[in-house]
């Protein structure tokens, strides 16, 4: 190559232009490479990132709301030591929400009767009477609470110790105490409960409550397991009241013949039912087949 | 100044063949190497989108299998029961017998919620128990699960429902228990946990963002989804399956993609077989956008560094055309100031290196016809200088002639006593004169045949114009004669003797002066051009033009007069030696002239019409200063 060369052309000596565009392409380079990084790493969707409690060497999820925290005790758990530990950590974590921390006490009592209370022995009854008592003295003010304590005190008595004086007073506390507290149904955990399309009833904030009194369970119970005929009467009176729910007035007036027979009263009661327009076929028939049953002579029959 | 040589520079250096070489091949490259790059790209896409695409409608196809697997044991399971109780091998009216039999049922089974049998007498038992306070007013016939199964001749599902106890979604598969008359007696029926039934859905591995779910599509709900049995946190994910459903059911499509949240997803459906159910596939094609975006800064990488060496090479490639012509282009330059000696060395092989061998060739053939010109030039002057030694000899042999006879005759008269005395001393005076007159003519063949070399300096036409006009001026006026100035205000210093440039001035002028007798006007012009017409027109020069002579600008000084003019015949000759149109003229004036201005490797152009007047052009090259 001429040496003479690299000095002469349209090239000035010093390449100025030439180096120009290397450094314009270099920097092009360089931006290039940096606008081309590899994607940030995919976020990770599955996974917890709750800190968690150790309760009964159980690790328990501490969720931020009492609420969230008892829906999560409240899922089906196939392991019971796992819900109670769950259960637990609702007063452990959100001791101040009385509400959840009552719900969760109940659950907990209700659980010392295990999977099946029909399989339940006494010693596990006995505990899980005096669960619901100590629930009973410690929430008396939350008519949630209470009242279904009294009711599973009355329950337990009637159903599982054969005690009926016992849970007769349990019923008849509850009925005076809270005689306009509903059932209500646990809340569905916003994480397990199925999503829609559209908005849906389904997705509730608040727990869902039905129109059954704890009070008119209780009176079913009276009329069932008392011998008082005219405790009982009266009882089966308010049950059919026409302000009654058609579902309580043909359980009460069921429960009524199958524990106690029937008589003209009751027949007139079941006559008096059957007028009202807002039974279902199914009511109807289940009431017009006590009608079919014989009634006896007006007094009380043994259960 | 600065700035306008920059600007020379620049528009030099936008106008080379260089850049013009060196662009050309840098838009080829830029537009191939990214093109293939892209089109490279756009395939690999294309072929991914193809492979998710068959990918996720294959998965989906898959879970309904599955899922369809999964659910049927379940209706299997029913049917058993139900047929138990046909047959009597369960006792329906023995509680403990239904417990042991739904609890042996459950064992095992973690997917059933519940197993039950309600009666059409509205008796219902349920392993495990309903709370005691549900059970007291639950009422089985009312149940969607209860009616579905009295309707049906088989299993029943039904759609997706909380389950009373827990408020936990799940489904519901029953079975009708029939007397051997046909009549209803009851119906059993398993709660089967849709958080248990999504499980198996986690198992599936469709990337990090993936997700398998199953949808009613009667009602929309999802029923079964991996979220389902994890924390809070995760359900709101539910709306980017929402969201697919939305967008794929607006445009009728079963696949495709859809934006949520900035980011894009490929959802794909498949029918669920037996129910009114949909297999959904939903992937973030940020997984396999991460593969294609690998291949997207590689390919990007690539062509980078192929523009990169592309240009690098191409900058070689165009300075190893271009070097070539540069070395010619020198070589030509240096040829033109002169230097036949130059030779361009191209060792290139093809076109490049013929073009300098041709180049070569040529420089040789001018250096030998340089030498050629030269000695014919140098022999052309010795015949001219022959010539004009004839020519001078004639001359001198007539100017002397003459005189010498003149003074023959007279010495003869003088020497003749006889003659009167008065005629004797006017023959003496004759003699004096002739030798004057000889004198004078021998010495203007003098300053003609052996000029003396020019001492040269830096001369300001302009101011050596001035200093000749004002010491003869005056004198010319009084004889009736006017000398017009056309100056500029400065021009270009030249190199020259002063006294030899004032010699040509005043031998011009007294020219002009003789072809005016009665007086007139003389104009004296003075121009610098870079490069005059008149030297490359077509016209005549009187003077021998040197061919040696480069100048990239002259000093042209012209002198006219409004005399008698010249003929053509006589501007051939008018510069000749011993040449006078005049009686009064020895010849040499003009001559002399056209010596001093070859001598200042000048030119002489004359422009003449007879009654006129005419016209002294003088060309000098200049020093140029900045």
């Amino acid at each position: 190559m001429n040496r003479n060369l690299s000095q002469a052309g349209p090239f000035p000596p010093s390449a100025g232009p030439i180096g120009h565009l290397f450094l314009t392409l270099l920097l092009g380079l360089a931006l290039l490479v940096t606008g081309c990084s590899p994607p940030p790493a995919a976020e990770q969707t599955t996974g917890s990132d709750h800190p968690f409690r150790e309760i009964d060497q159980r690790a328990i999820p501490e969720l931020p709301t009492a609420a969230e925290q008892l829906a999560y005790a409240l899922s089906r758990f196939t392991d019971l030591t796992e819900q109670r530990a769950a259960l637990k950590a609702v007063a452990t974590l959100h001791p101040k929400d009385r509400r959840a921390t009552g719900i969760a006490a109940l659950e907990l009592a209700y659980l010392e009767l295990g999977e099946d209370y029909r399989l339940a022995g006494p010693e596990h009854i006995e505990r899980a009477r005096q669960y619901y008592q100590r629930i009973l003295s410690a929430y008396p003010e939350l008519a949630e609470v209470a009242a279904r304590a009294h009711w599973y005190l009355g329950w337990i008595a009637t159903e599982l110790e054969a005690d009926s004086a016992s849970g007769l007073e349990h019923y008849q506390e509850l009925i005076n105490r809270f005689p306009g507290e509903r059932l209500s149904l646990p809340e569905p955990a916003p994480w397990l409960t199925i999503d829609l399309i559209d908005d849906s009833d389904l997705q509730r904030s608040a727990p869902p409550q039905l129109t059954v009194t704890w009070a008119d369970l209780a009176r079913l119970e009276i009329v069932r397991y008392s011998t008082d005929r005219q405790l009982t009467w009266q009882h089966l009176l308010t049950l059919t009241e026409p302000r009654s729910m058609p579902q309580i007035l043909t359980r009460a007036l069921t429960v009524m013949v199958e524990q106690h027979g029937t008589n003209c009263e009751i027949n007139k009661r079941i006559h008096s039912a059957l007028e009202r327009v807002d039974l279902d076929d199914l009511q109807r028939s289940d009431l017009q087949a006590l009608l079919a049953i014989a009634p006896d002579d007006g007094t009380q029959h043994s259960r | 100044m600065i700035r306008f040589r920059y600007r020379y520079r620049l528009r030099k250096f936008l106008q080379s063949f260089h850049l013009r070489v060196f662009l050309a091949l840098v838009l080829v490259i830029v537009i191939f190497i990214p093109g293939t790059g892209y089109v490279g790209y756009l395939q690999a896409l294309r072929i991914a989108e193809d492979q998710m695409e068959q990918y996720t409608i294959s998965t989906a196809a898959q879970i309904s299998t599955r899922a369809t697997s999964f659910l049927a044991q379940h209706a299997h399971t029913v049917q058993l029961l139900a047929s138990l109780f046909e047959k009597g091998l369960i006792n329906h009216a023995n509680d403990d017998q239904l417990f042991r039999a739904f609890h042996l049922f459950r064992q095992d089974r973690p997917e059933f919620v519940n197993i039950y049998y309600g009666d059409e007498q509205g008796r219902f038992i349920m392993v495990p128990p309903q709370r005691p306070e549900i059970h007291r007013i639950f009422d089985p016939r009312i149940r969607p699960w209860y009616r579905g199964a009295a309707s049906a001749a088989g299993s029943h599902w039904t759609e997706v429902y909380l389950f009373a106890s827990t408020q936990k979604p799940g489904i519901t598969v029953s079975a009708p228990i029939r007397e051997r008359s046909g009549t209803l007696r009851g119906v059993c029926g398993i709660d089967i946990d849709l958080v248990e039934f999504s499980k198996f859905l986690q198992g599936i591995d469709i990337g990090r963002q993936g997700v398998a779910y199953i949808f009613e599509n009667s009602t929309g709900h999802i029923i079964a989804h991996p979220w389902l049995s994890v924390l809070p946190e995760e359900t709101s994910r539910l709306d980017l399956l929402r969201a697919s459903r939305r967008d794929l059911a607006t445009r009728g499509k079963t696949f495709g993609l859809t934006t949520y949240h900035g980011e894009q997803y490929f959802t794909a459906y498949a029918d669920y077989p037996g129910q009114e159910w949909t297999v959904g596939v939903t992937l973030s094609i940020s997984d396999y956008l991460e593969k294609i975006q690998v291949i997207k800064q590689t390919t990007i990488t690539l062509i980078i560094a192929g523009l990169l060496l592309s240009s690098l090479l191409s900058y070689l490639l165009a300075k190893t055309i271009i070097s070539p012509l540069l070395q010619l282009q020198q070589g030509i330059e240096r040829i033109a100031r002169g230097d036949l000696t130059h030779r361009v060395d191209i060792k290139d092989p093809d076109i490049a290196r013929e073009l300098a061998r041709s180049f070569n060739r040529m420089a040789l053939s001018l250096r030998n016809s340089l030498v050629a010109l030269k000695a014919t030039y140098a022999e052309l002057q010795e015949k001219q200088k022959l010539a004009a030694v004839g020519k001078m000899t004639a001359g001198i042999a007539h100017e002397i002639k003459n005189p010498l006879g003149i003074i023959l005759g007279a010495t003869q008269v003088v020497l003749d006593r006889q003659r009167p005395l008065e005629m004797r001393e006017k023959a003496a005076s004759f003699i004096m004169d002739e030798v004057v007159r000889l004198d004078t003519t021998l010495k203007a063949f003098l300053a003609f045949a052996k000029p003396s070399t020019p001492m040269l300096t830096e001369v300001d036409m302009i101011r050596l114009l001035e200093e000749t006009l004002s010491a003869t001026e005056e004198r010319y006026l009084e004889e009736g004669y006017q000398i017009v100035r056309d100056f500029p205000a400065s021009v270009p210093l030249f190199e020259a003797d002063p006294a030899q440039i004032r010699q040509v001035i005043i031998n011009i002028l007294l020219n002009s002066f003789k072809a005016m007798p009665d007086g007139g006007t003389v104009t004296i012009r003075v121009r610098a051009e870079k490069e005059p017409e008149m030297l490359k027109a077509d016209m005549r020069f009187i003077s021998i033009r040197n061919p040696f002579t480069v100048a990239r600008e002259w000093l042209i000084v012209a002198i006219s007069d409004n005399g008698c003019g010249i003929t053509e015949e006589q501007q051939e000759k008018i510069m000749e030696p011993f040449v006078s149109f005049r009686d009064d003229g020895v010849g040499l004036g003009l001559s002399i002239v056209s010596q001093l201005v070859r001598l200042h490797r000048g030119h002489i152009q004359i422009n003449s019409q007879p009654g006129k007047g005419t016209t002294f052009i003088l060309f000098f090259p200049c020093i140029l200063r900045e």
